[in-house]
């Protein structure tokens, strides 16, 4: 039975068979056995492959062509052409691959293309090749070609993927709806119903007075109406144009078509008419006429949709809706957030604890007499030997020694970016950070500012306003970043032990807390609010990372925090080393220069408890970075320690000691982190538990108190010099030169909150 | 309408709104309510901040000694798209 291509009302160009078919035996490429009908082959026959990106509309090209293709540019274009045969009955016939297209409208070159090659080369049949499990999406450029009058049939592809999510089309519903187009089911990957659809497209058409349209609403459609009469008097396009199509893009005011339009003979008149109309509309509905006309077409697909698929799997929740249900849940999203940092963190530090003590003894032991050994045979000075252990091995060697806690903390980050959950954090947190005067989407950089301050302030870029850019990008350097994480863990060893979680724990919601109420004065002084502009969030759904792409992370986080130790970390402690032994023999640090020039100024610490030139001038080096804290204590207050160097033994116990040490390290930092699983406790309490050389220093230093007050101070002072210099980038010197001062000022005062009043409660 | 009720659904909104959620609420596939947001975007009712705002002012490894460079972005992997209501006046 021949069947019409669906769309007429068109004088399509169409072939005239020439002869019929010989034989019932034959075989064709195209299918399997004999052909079902008599109808003959045209002679010559163009198809052309439309349909979305990722539709499967190549693997339906590249099944019928097969070893037949050609593969070139559009003409004047960069976009790939392909262009293939495909053979029945021993006849070749031709295929034309389209760029792969949403739509038909000329917003890109794929589009463009997609359109001119229907309506200039007229092929002799579309086929808009669908993804079944995504119908609604595809169908608006499926009702593009068929408002072209393009002769169509549609695949549906993909259609093993749509079943197996329970979606049932039905086919016959959808063809009748769509004017009688042609439309079988698909499966590109197996070549199933692709032969069955191309025999039916290869029939003899017979014109048929169905037609196929969108109804636009009466406004529209009686503008339509005019044009389109219009267009048959006075243009001589019927051969090439549907004159309703072509009103409707008049109207939809498509640049391309209106420039076409202009230099045709009468094209003048016709455009006036139309601007006309689109006058008329515009007053009529209050907005712009394509936008309303795109509106009609999108509420008919949605339309017809909801009458031809059926979801036979009742339950569509996915798993990424459950886990949300949980964990963007406007009441548990913000105690879900913080148990899941409170977790992270004491990770860091369970498993920063044994690997202190593993490299604590390292330094101590074996690196440092062998450096003082192979020193000494060479004959070198005592000074050299000095700056040596004193220097480069304390004050790298001990920042070192925080290489796998921070390793944790950059798998832990790198897991929650790319799992999704940023994505939720920023929704949970939107009601939380509009008390800050901001939204949800500040609250991204602030987490990216957890690993590092740098690449925070640059993702700043992506909020709308320059308002929110430099508020947020001031909020940031407040979110305690990893070069912070070894001061707070060195401290909170020495303090509280097995505790020490719950300090870091503290810092970091302090951080939060500090940045919340700095947030709220600068929205209602420097930054006035502007009215809230809503927003839409893509919530991508949850996905379990590769173990490749978090070690790839955590691997590039970790070689720059070692590059950073090896080049301006060791720089710095070098430094420092000349500056405690300048004048060249001082025999205390207090004397030295460094050490004047921090007992300066120490007393403006005083009141926080930090009186001491020792931490000040730890501080001081901190503004280059803040790791650097921790470089400098160590210096100050192990390096002078002659007794820290342990009694030398022989190669092989060293050996011994550095490999048993490292795999007990292993041992207890893996038992720690399963501990931390609620019920389960593989601990005995020691892991940990030496004292480190710097841990008893420190405590003969510091009380508790002025070591919170210390830790609390880092956490909120001055920015590192590579972040001023990402805020003056991107906000401009003054903002630079207003964060390191704002925040001096904040930590000042905090720091002195803490210390004082601690001691008024009695704690100091 | 549907394209008219997404403006109006973000113009009522009290905070963020979640793809998810505006596609159950207008009763359209996900996929085809992406399809609406991009022809809301190009015709310059919403705008899109994220990907776009990053790689086009990207100076490579600026913020990050891991950068591999503007077009693949670690940054912009990981934030979420996002678009706002573009008001008239603007």
């Amino acid at each position: 039975m021949a069947q019409d291509f669906g769309v007429v009302g068109v004088a399509w160009k169409v072939t005239a068979v020439a002869s019929l078919v010989a034989s019932a035996h034959c075989h064709s490429e195209v299918g399997q056995g004999p052909r079902q009908t008599k109808t003959p082959l045209p002679d010559t026959f163009t198809i052309a492959l439309a349909g979305n990106p990722n539709c499967g509309k190549s693997t339906v090209f590249n099944a019928l062509t097969g070893s037949h293709q050609h593969v070139g540019n559009w003409p004047g274009k960069t976009v790939e052409k392909k262009e293939g045969v495909f053979k029945v009955d021993g006849r070749e016939f031709g295929l034309v691959d389209l760029p792969g297209t949403y739509s038909l409208t000329a917003y890109s070159p794929e589009e463009v293309i997609a359109r001119d090659y229907v309506v200039d080369e007229q092929p002799d049949a579309v086929i808009v090749v669908m993804d079944a499990a995504n119908l609604e999406r595809n169908l608006y450029l499926t009702v593009q070609v068929l408002e072209l009058g393009a002769p169509a049939a549609i695949a549906l592809n993909m259609s093993d993927v749509a079943e197996g999510r329970g979606i049932r089309i039905d086919q016959a519903r959808l063809s009748a709806l769509l004017g009688g187009v042609p439309v079988e089911r698909t499966v590109g990957t197996r070549r199933q119903g692709i032969d069955k659809l191309v025999e039916r497209v290869l029939q003899a058409p017979r014109p048929s007075t169905q037609r196929f349209r969108v109804d636009y609403g009466e406004e529209i459609e009686t503008e339509l109406v005019k044009l389109e009469a219009m267009t048959r008097e006075r243009l001589q396009v019927a051969d090439q144009f549907d004159p309703r199509w072509l009103a409707i893009k008049l109207l939809e005011n498509e640049e391309d078509v209106v420039a076409r339009v202009t230099k045709m003979e009468g094209g003048t008149e016709l455009i006036s008419a139309a601007q006309d109309s689109v006058g008329h509309l515009e007053s009529v509905f209050g907005d712009d006429v394509d936008i309303i006309i795109a509106d009609q077409r999108y509420s008919y697909i949605s339309a017809l949709t909801q009458q031809v698929v059926v979801h036979t799997k009742r339950d569509r929740t996915t798993i990424s809706d459950r886990i949300d249900q949980v964990v963007a849940n406007r009441a548990l999203g913000i105690p879900v957030f913080l148990l899941m940092m409170f977790v992270v963190f004491r990770l860091v530090q369970d498993v920063s604890a044994p690997f202190l003590d593993w490299v604590d003894m390292v330094i101590t032991g074996p690196v440092s007499h062998w450096s003082l050994s192979l020193l000494s045979a060479v004959g070198s000075p005592v000074w050299l030997k000095s700056l040596l252990v004193d220097g480069v091995i304390a004050g790298v060697g001990g920042l070192l020694a925080f290489l796998p806690g921070l390793m944790v903390l950059y798998f832990s980050m790198a897991l929650l970016e790319d799992s999704g959950y940023m994505a939720r954090a920023a929704f949970v947190m939107d009601r939380f950070m509009n008390v800050l005067g901001l939204h949800g989407k500040s609250f991204i950089p602030m987490i990216l500012g957890f690993g590092c301050g740098v690449p925070a302030i640059y993702a700043t870029r992506t909020l709308e306003n320059e308002r929110d850019r430099i508020l947020t990008g001031l909020l940031v350097p407040l979110m305690s970043c990893s070069a912070r994480l070894p001061v707070y863990v060195v401290f909170g060893l020495a303090f509280f032990g097995a505790n020490a979680g719950k300090l870091i724990w503290t810092m970091y919601a302090l951080g939060i807390v500090i940045a919340v109420l700095a947030g709220v004065v600068f929205s209602r002084t420097i930054f006035p609010k502007d009215k809230d502009a809503a927003f839409v969030l893509e919530l991508p759904p949850y996905r379990l990372p590769t173990f490749k792409s978090l070690l790839t992370y955590t691997w590039d986080r970790s070689k720059g925090f070692v590059r950073k130790a090896g080049t301006i970390i060791l720089a710095v402690t070098v430094l420092l080393w000349f500056l405690l032994n300048i004048p060249w023999g001082v025999k205390s640090q207090r004397d030295s220069l460094f050490g004047q020039v921090s007992a300066t100024i120490a007393p403006v610490f005083e009141p926080l408890g930090l009186g001491d030139w020792e931490p000040a001038g730890a501080l001081v080096s901190g503004f280059i970075a803040k790791e650097i804290v921790v470089s400098t204590i160590t210096q100050i207050y192990v390096g002078a320690d002659e007794a820290a160097v342990e009694e030398a033994s022989t190669l092989g116990e060293d050996l011994a000691l550095i490999v048993g040490g490292f795999g007990g390290a292993v041992v207890d930092a893996g038992k720690a982190m399963i501990s931390i699983i609620p019920g389960v406790n593989l601990t005995t309490g020691d892991e940990g538990a030496e004292d480190t050389a710097l841990s008893g220093a420190l405590r003969a230093s510091f009380t508790p108190l002025a070591a919170v007050a210390f830790v609390a101070f880092v956490l909120l002072y001055v920015p590192c010099v590579a972040t001023l210099g990402a805020i003056r980038h991107e906000y401009g010197s003054r903002w630079a030169v207003f964060a390191a001062v704002y925040q001096l000022a904040l930590a000042w005062g905090v720091a002195f909150a803490v210390y004082q009043g601690g001691r008024l409660m009695g704690l100091g | 309408m549907l394209l008219r009720r997404i403006l109006q659904e973000l113009e009522s909104a009290q905070g963020p709104v979640d793809l998810n959620d505006l596609s159950r609420t207008l009763g359209v596939e996900r996929s085809a309510l992406d399809g609406m947001i991009s022809y809301l975007v190009d015709k310059g009712r919403l705008g899109e901040t994220s990907a776009a705002a990053m790689v086009g002012r990207c100076k490579n490894k600026e913020c990050s000694e891991s950068c591999r460079g503007a077009q693949s972005c670690q940054l912009v992997t990981k934030l979420p798209r996002s678009f706002h209501l573009v008001s008239h006046d603007d």
